[in-house]
C-alpha cells in the first residue's frame, strides 16, 4: 500500500505553464502586492472600528455633560459648527462649576 | 537569486506542487501555495547546510501555507480522476490516490510527507508543530484509515 501510494503520487508533475507563471510572479514580486491588500483591508477595518468607538464615546460624553439629546449633538458633527458646540459645552460646564 | 530560484523550481517544484495539491485538492489553490512558498524563499533568502535541509525547509513552509489556506476556505473543490491524469497520474494508480484524498487533512498531510516526500519523523514533527510520538500515532491511524477506505471502496 505504501509503495503504491508513493508510486501514484510520485508521478504528479507541475504543469510547465504553471511553473513559468510562478517564477515570473515571484521574480516580479507581484504576490507581495496581493498579500498587502489583505493587510490593508484588516488595517482599514481596525481603523473604522476605532473611529466608531471614539465617535460613540465622545457623543455619549457630550450628551451626558451638555444635557443635549443625541440628535442635537449630531447636527453639529457634519458641519463646521463643532467649535460652537465646544464653546457652548465649555460655558455650560463653567456655569455649572460656578 | 533569480538563478537560485530557477534551480529550486527545477529541483523541488514537483515535490511542492504534489504536496500542496494533495492537501488542498485543488490546482488553483496549490499554485497559490507554491507561489507563496517561493516568495518566502525569495524574500528570506535562507542558507542551508545540506540539500536535505533545504528540501525539509521548503516542504515545511509549503505544508503550513497549504494548511492555512485549507482552513481559511469553507468550500473545498476537489480534483477529479480525469484531472489527476493531466498531472501525470497513471489510470491504475488513480484509485489509491483517490482513497488518499478522501482521508481527513491531518492524516493526508502526514502520510504524504512521510511516504512520498520521505521526510524523517523529526522533520514532520517540526513541520506540523507536534511531538514525534504524535506524528507516529497519526501515521499509524492514517495507514489504517487508508487501508479501510481502499478495501471498502476499491477492492472487489
Amino acid at each position: 500500500m505504501n509503495n503504491e501510494m508513493k508510486r501514484a503520487v510520485g508521478h504528479i508533475e507541475m504543469p510547465a505553464d504553471m511553473r513559468r507563471r510562478i517564477l515570473t510572479n515571484v521574480k516580479k514580486e507581484k504576490k507581495v502586492q496581493k498579500l498587502n491588500i489583505r493587510e490593508i483591508a484588516a488595517l482599514a477595518a481596525s481603523f473604522i472600528i476605532f473611529i466608531s468607538s471614539v465617535f460613540y464615546f465622545s457623543t455619549t460624553i457630550i450628551e451626558i455633560n451638555s444635557n443635549r439629546s443625541l440628535e442635537q449633538i449630531m447636527m453639529f458633527f457634519p458641519t463646521v459648527e463643532l467649535p460652537k458646540l465646544m464653546d457652548s459645552l465649555e460655558s455650560t460646564i463653567v456655569g455649572q462649576a460656578e | 537569486m533569480d538563478r537560485d530560484l530557477d534551480r529550486v523550481m527545477e529541483r523541488y517544484g514537483n515535490n511542492l506542487f504534489r504536496l500542496c495539491l494533495l492537501i488542498l485538492k485543488n490546482s488553483g489553490d496549490a499554485e497559490d501555495a507554491v507561489q507563496e512558498t517561493f516568495l518566502k524563499y525569495y524574500q528570506s533568502a535562507p542558507s542551508f547546510e545540506t540539500p536535505e535541509h533545504e528540501k525539509a525547509w521548503l516542504l515545511t513552509v509549503a505544508t503550513n501555507k497549504a494548511r492555512d489556506m485549507y482552513r481559511f476556505h469553507f468550500h473545498h473543490p476537489q480534483v477529479d480522476l480525469e484531472e489527476w491524469r493531466e498531472y501525470g497520474v497513471q489510470k491504475e494508480d488513480s484509485y489509491i490516490l483517490e482513497a488518499l484524498t478522501r482521508l481527513p487533512e491531518k492524516y493526508r498531510t502526514a502520510l504524504t510527507l512521510y511516504y512520498v516526500e520521505e521526510l524523517k519523523i523529526r522533520e514532520i514533527a517540526n513541520a506540523l508543530h507536534m511531538k514525534e510520538s504524535a506524528v507516529k500515532m497519526r501515521l499509524q491511524k492514517g495507514r489504517q484509515l487508508l487501508e479501510e477506505i481502499y478495501r471498502k471502496e476499491y477492492m472487489v
